[in-house]
């Protein structure tokens, strides 16, 4: 897919991150310019042996980051998917979600798939059971239906038929449909459990398919995730952030707290009931707009047993319509109030108010006035900007100049005369958000690849005494478990111990890189959710 | 300034009434032409004001450790491909720094079979066992070969000397040629089955600038 020289860079650092040099080659070279096989042997020549580019290939075709399909000389294409490689840094969002909204075991289902790429329902079951004892089968398989029914995890579709050594999938299947052999599966594998280890292992080996599912695969629907990052942004715009509320968790407790705190509740909790009535009946990351009626609203309010009466309900829309700018409205009397939540508007809300705090930071204030004037009133010149933004003339243009060269407002000149001459031109400013939004898109995938190198140096600098830590984190854990001594000469101890093997500035450097990561990692995360409305904006196509 | 470029060669004039828009004085322009700086920008510019904090909540804390987990784990996959390390230096803690890995293990009936790289180890090793006994075969070929070379030498013994020594350069270059034959015929045997297998998928030319470079590449797998 067509992305900018950024684009290309920050999932080229993406994958190297995770999968290492070799595998990072690979991509890049599909990257720039996808190719059949023995191109991109050719093309790597003297580089890569090919037995590794055919794994690196493999590796991956199995996490999607690269798909492939019969040209019409009946080759095999490989594509690079940018898309998705990009899931990764929302990776542990995603985690979060399934954790939030099904619990621990959703979250490890999450995990497994992610770490994987693709895997089976049994064999998810079996890796999870490996690195945690206390999982139970019935929980484990409870949290993935429920991922399945919401539609977080998709099938990998089966493979048809193969023609010239190219494998066709099914098209037409039902992608949410759960494999019926589970329970037969299931009691398979308590008799596997209870087997010796060796067992398993031999039958892996023989590659014999064991599991009623083999084959079946499973992975994550980011569509599915990334609809529900939107919804969560838009609801973060209309209501503010520190909402902490899900769409299914709604917060219960604030109910009994004060008044103040009332009103925000009663309009948290209709805004989510707003996005959680669409989310089953649309597709995920569709564009249009969200219609709710108050009596729809009302049911939500039974089904999830919330404390809300009718009047809190229509209280809360009124406040929506109020101070959404437009992206709630209210649109007829039918069903005690029609309701609709403009996603495009919203989207489009959310861009701007990007722009503008980054105007801000990079700017001040008043180059925001200009700004808005310029959208309200679209072709203006320099004077008209000076009259009605109230500021000196040099003021004014000075802020015009710096906001045209970073991009934010354009100037077209329209001549008096055939030749431009520059004393004849009137130089008109406007601005165009997705022309900006477009360099935004690349400026955020440079700040992405930045903060993943940058948080791959810290590691490699701070190596050692990464090292060191984790040879001393044991050595306290056993001190804190042997039952021989008693609180103090534990403490002593563990203080001894930490004093010999990381002395105090190794503890304070360790302290900083661990603060640097949390930071670096983070802002990873916000990146790729504002580079989410900006992808979103601009598949909208809105001008 | 942006009239500066559109006039570019014109007239004085132009740029003069350029400047007296900006609101540009003419020695200002001067020194400014003078002062032009040829050194690019700095790479980290003084930031105007400092950028706003990010605030961890815990989630953002939580989506941290959580990343760090996972790369971790990501790193110490089997999906992490290196290569092998082999003119380098070999230390004592090595051993201790290598990661163990699973061996690669991914489902190959959802791969393009052009992918299946296990597939061509084994018919390698079926290969060099089949090479063997074909060298095996070479091996009793040469042997006759000598024999009845020698047998001839025999006959020949009385005729003249010069003869006799061009036999044996004969029979010495032959005996090279076969001892050079052993070691290519492995690889000429890749090499056509190697050409064989890519020939059945993409026979297009393309990628393959000349004879030489098929050659090269195969070496490389082996």
């Amino acid at each position: 897919m067509g992305g900018g020289k950024y684009e290309t860079q920050m999932c080229v650092i993406i994958v190297e991150d995770i999968f290492g040099k070799i595998v990072s080659k690979v991509l890049e070279t599909l990257l720039n310019e996808s190719c059949q096989l023995a191109t991109l042997v050719y093309k790597l020549k003297g580089q890569i042996k090919t037995v590794l580019i055919k794994k690196s290939l493999s590796t991956l075709i199995n996490f999607g980051f690269v798909t492939f399909s019969l040209d019409t000389n009946n080759r095999t294409t490989y594509v690079a998917d940018s898309e998705h490689i990009q899931y990764m840094i929302s990776a542990p969002r995603a985690c979060l979600i399934a954790k939030t909204l099904y619990g621990p075991s959703a979250e490890s289902i999450c995990i497994e798939l992610i770490s994987q790429g693709r895997l089976t329902i049994s064999e998810t079951i079996r890796r999870i059971k490996a690195t945690d004892e206390t999982a139970e089968f019935s929980n484990i398989k409870h949290s993935f239906e429920e991922l399945v029914k919401s539609n977080f995890l998709i099938r990998v579709p089966a493979v048809e038929s193969e023609i010239h050594g190219c494998p066709q999938f099914i098209t037409s299947f039902d992608p949410f449909a759960l494999p019926t052999a589970i329970m037969e599966k299931k009691e398979e594998k308590v008799d596997e459990s209870t087997d010796t280890a060796s067992t398993s292992r031999k039958r892996k080996a023989d590659s014999t398919p064991s599991d009623a599912d083999a084959g079946q695969y499973w992975k994550i629907n980011w569509s599915r995730f990334n609809g529900y990052l939107r919804d969560e942004l838009i609801i973060d715009y209309l209501i503010g952030g520190g909402s902490t509320a899900t769409m299914t968790h709604m917060n219960h407790k604030k109910g009994e707290e004060e008044d103040g705190d009332r009103t925000q509740y009663i309009t948290q909790n209709v805004a989510h009931l707003m996005f959680k009535m669409n989310e089953v009946r649309a597709k995920p990351l569709s564009m249009d707009s969200i219609t709710v009626s108050i009596t729809d609203l009302q049911r939500l309010v039974r089904e999830n047993e919330l404390n809300l009466s009718k009047p809190d309900i229509e209280f809360a829309c009124q406040i929506l319509v109020d101070e959404s700018d437009g992206i709630v409205r209210k649109v007829g009397e039918s069903n005690g109030g029609l309701y609709t939540v403009d996603i495009r508007h919203a989207i489009r809300q959310i861009c701007r108010h990007h722009c503008e705090s980054l105007i801000r930071e990079q700017f001040e204030g008043r180059a925001i006035r200009v700004m808005r004037l310029l959208e309200n009133r679209h072709f203006l010149d320099e004077e008209q900007v000076e009259k009605l933004s109230m500021m000196s003339g040099k003021e004014a243009r000075e802020m015009l100049y710096a906001l045209v060269e970073e991009g934010y407002v354009f100037n077209k000149p329209v001549g008096r005369s055939n030749d431009f001459q520059p004393a004849r031109t009137f130089y008109l400013y406007y601005v165009d958000l997705p022309r900006t939004v477009r360099g935004l898109v690349e400026y955020t995938c440079k700040l992405v690849r930045n903060l993943v190198i940058r948080q791959r140096h810290e590691r490699t600098e701070n190596k050692q005494l990464l090292d060191k830590d984790a040879n001393v984190q044991p050595i306290i854990e056993n001190i804190r478990a042997s039952d021989q001594l008693d609180d103090a000469s534990k403490l002593a101890q563990i203080a001894e111990v930490e004093e010999m093997y990381l002395p105090g500035p190794d503890r304070a450097q360790l302290a900083r890189f661990r603060k640097a990561q949390a930071t670096l990692l983070a802002a990873q995360d916000q990146s790729i959710r504002v580079l989410l409305a900006f992808k979103l904006f601009l598949a909208s196509g809105q001008s | 300034m942006s009239g500066r470029g559109r006039g570019g060669g014109g007239s004085s004039n132009t740029m003069r009434s350029v400047a007296n828009a900006l609101g540009i004085a003419r020695y200002d322009m001067a020194k400014m032409m003078s002062q032009q700086k040829i050194e690019p920008p700095a790479l980290y510019p003084k930031v105007q004001r400092n950028p706003v904090p990010l605030e961890m909540t815990t989630d953002m804390l939580y989506v941290s450790r959580l990343k760090v987990e996972l790369d971790q784990r990501m790193r110490d996959s089997q999906f992490f491909i290196e290569a092998e390390k082999e003119d380098e230096i070999k230390r004592y803690l090595d051993k201790y720094s290598i990661i163990k890995r699973e061996k690669l293990d991914i489902d190959i009936s959802q791969m393009p079979s052009e992918l299946v790289w296990r597939r061509s180890s084994r018919k390698s090793s079926k290969e060099s066992r089949a090479k063997k006994r074909k060298l095996a075969t070479d091996d009793s070929i040469i042997a006759e070969k000598l024999n009845k070379l020698e047998e001839k030498e025999g006959k020949n013994k009385e005729e003249d000397d010069e003869d006799k020594g061009e036999d044996d350069n004969e029979s010495g270059s032959e005996k090279s040629a076969a001892e050079e034959e052993e070691n290519p015929l492995s690889d000429d045997d890749n090499q056509e089955e190697d050409n064989d297998y890519i020939s059945n998928y993409f026979d297009n030319g393309e990628g393959y600038g000349d004879g030489g470079s098929d050659d090269n590449m195969d070496g490389d797998e082996y």
